[in-house]
């Protein structure tokens, strides 16, 4: 499946979209979402729900690739 | 192996809000100011008043609590001890903000200068260390490297602020007219290395612009850094030289950059790119007013410049980012310690936006104010009047969206069944 491309969207749209998925999605569940930058202030909320994550850059330099995967 | 930026240190709320909120208080404490400017005169402790009150107070404030914001979000710097920051470096700005102030309202007064002297030390002190962490976070981006040299800045700002307190307070016989120059250069490279580097941030995250180009991003800070320095260097050398256009050297290529970017914005209907017009349309008048300045010479001029800079620019700047800013740290706030059934109220709801376009009018109207004291300085009341609006406006709404954030954490109560 393609990543969502959250790029677009003002803060703190992308935060609440991305948590809402983590939120409905289910066990197990891997999701990727476009971002314009490395989404700092999401990542505490995140190790509270004990999801993991990573991301990578896309190569345009453009923003980042960024992959949830729900416990 | 290259050590990877770990972003899970964001201060505490209380830290940059502080900060903010003592920025407040300074531009209502800033109206008195203006009633010894009436002749104008420059140099001259009757103007350096409002200057430092705005420089240090209100801008400085505003400045440093979103630096400290943002190293934790771009740079990935932890604050393991908050309180430092929290009350050290805050406590010492204002104390040494007052001071000041205190001392050029008596008339260069030694015993306020003397004690503004330390606590501005002790300030500085606490930023070589922040610096330090700075220098040693592996964040390596274009804005982490600008934050640092805007930082350097700002330590030699303070340094050489620092120096002629020297002289004044504590009668030491260092060169004044060599110091004083380089003050002003190292403040204008804090200024406008820090709005470049936040610049290449906020842009593209909070006005959805696309990204500012790699030239930009990579030699801006940079070049402006070593223009600034080459004015300095020429400054001590040929002192009557005039060098100041070579610190103004970027402004047009910064406003065609930042400009550019504005007008691909994704939401350019939105409130916040008017204040980055107005800001650049201040810009652009900067620098018209550093051309004329090489022609003549004269004192409503060199008013204009100063007031383009600090209340034109930066002002204008600072006030649009916190209408955008606190209602985002708010929800964060709330957003992390939400409880099941509660509501996060939106940041439309914290911070409606027909309040972000109120304070864009009195911004305005700040601006032809103080133009107008510029020109006729007698007419100090009408900045002193517009700042003092400006004050209440900001104070209604920051207040306005504390109470809603003060609802969102109060605890919901328990739905009692119906018997």
């Amino acid at each position: 499946m393609s990543p969502r491309d959250l790029r677009g969207l003002l803060p703190p749209e992308p935060i609440e979209i991305i948590l809402d998925a983590v939120d409905e999605g289910a066990s197990g569940q891997r999701l990727s979402f476009v971002l314009p930058h490395f989404p700092g202030p999401l990542l505490p909320m995140l190790r509270d729900r004990g999801v993991r994550f990573d991301s990578e850059m896309l190569p345009d330099m453009s923003g980042v690739i960024f992959h949830v995967d729900i416990p | 192996m290259q050590a990877i930026p770990s972003y899970d240190s964001a201060p505490p709320l209380a830290l940059p809000v502080r900060f903010f909120m003592a920025a407040w208080v300074w531009l209502l404490l800033l109206a008195g100011a203006w009633i010894g400017t009436a002749d104008g005169g420059y140099p001259s402790p009757a103007l350096w008043l409002p200057l430092h009150m705005l420089a240090l107070g209100v801008l400085g404030n505003v400045m440093l609590g979103a630096l400290l914001q943002l190293l934790a979000v771009v740079s990935a710097l932890a604050f393991p001890r908050p309180g430092l920051w929290q009350h050290g470096l805050w406590g010492c700005w204002q104390v040494g903000c007052a001071a000041l102030a205190l001392g050029f309202a008596g008339g260069l007064s030694p015993h306020w200068l003397q004690l503004a002297s330390v606590a501005l030390l002790a300030a500085m002190g606490l930023l070589v260390w922040l610096w330090w962490l700075l220098w040693q976070s592996p964040a390596q981006d274009s804005s982490s490297r600008g934050l640092r040299l805007a930082l350097l800045c700002l330590l030699l700002t303070l340094g050489l602020g620092v120096a002629q307190l020297g002289v004044f307070g504590w009668g030491l016989s260092w060169p004044l007219l060599s110091l004083l120059p380089l003050h002003r250069l190292a403040a204008q490279g804090w200024v406008w290395l820090l709005l470049v580097a936040v610049a290449q941030v906020i842009l593209p995250m909070f006005l959805l612009t696309p990204a500012l180009p790699g030239w930009w991003q990579r030699w801006a800070s940079p070049g402006w850094g070593g223009l600034l320095l080459l004015a300095a260097a020429l400054s001590l050398r040929w002192p009557d030289g005039g060098w100041w256009w070579l610190a103004a050297l970027p402004l047009p290529l910064c406003g065609w950059v930042w400009g550019k970017a504005l007008a691909h914005s994704r939401r350019p209907h939105e409130w916040l790119p008017r204040y980055w017009q107005l800001g650049l349309g201040l810009m652009l008048a900067l620098g018209l007013a550093f051309i004329a300045g090489q022609w003549q010479d004269s004192d409503w001029l060199r008013r204009l410049q100063g007031w383009l800079l600090l209340p034109g620019v930066v002002l204008t700047l600072c006030v649009g980012m916190l209408y955008r800013i606190i209602p985002f740290l708010l929800w964060l706030q709330l957003r992390r310690g939400v409880k099941p059934q509660q509501k996060v109220p939106s940041l439309q709801v914290l911070l409606p936006e027909a309040r972000a376009r109120q304070g864009w009018r009195a911004v305005c109207l700040w601006q032809l104010c103080g133009v107008a004291w510029c020109l006729a300085p007698g007419l100090w009341l009408l900045p002193a009047l517009a700042g003092t609006l400006l004050a209440l406006l900001l104070g209604w709404h920051y207040h306005a969206a504390w109470r809603c954030w003060r609802q969102g954490t109060q605890p919901v109560a328990k739905a009692v069944p119906v018997q």
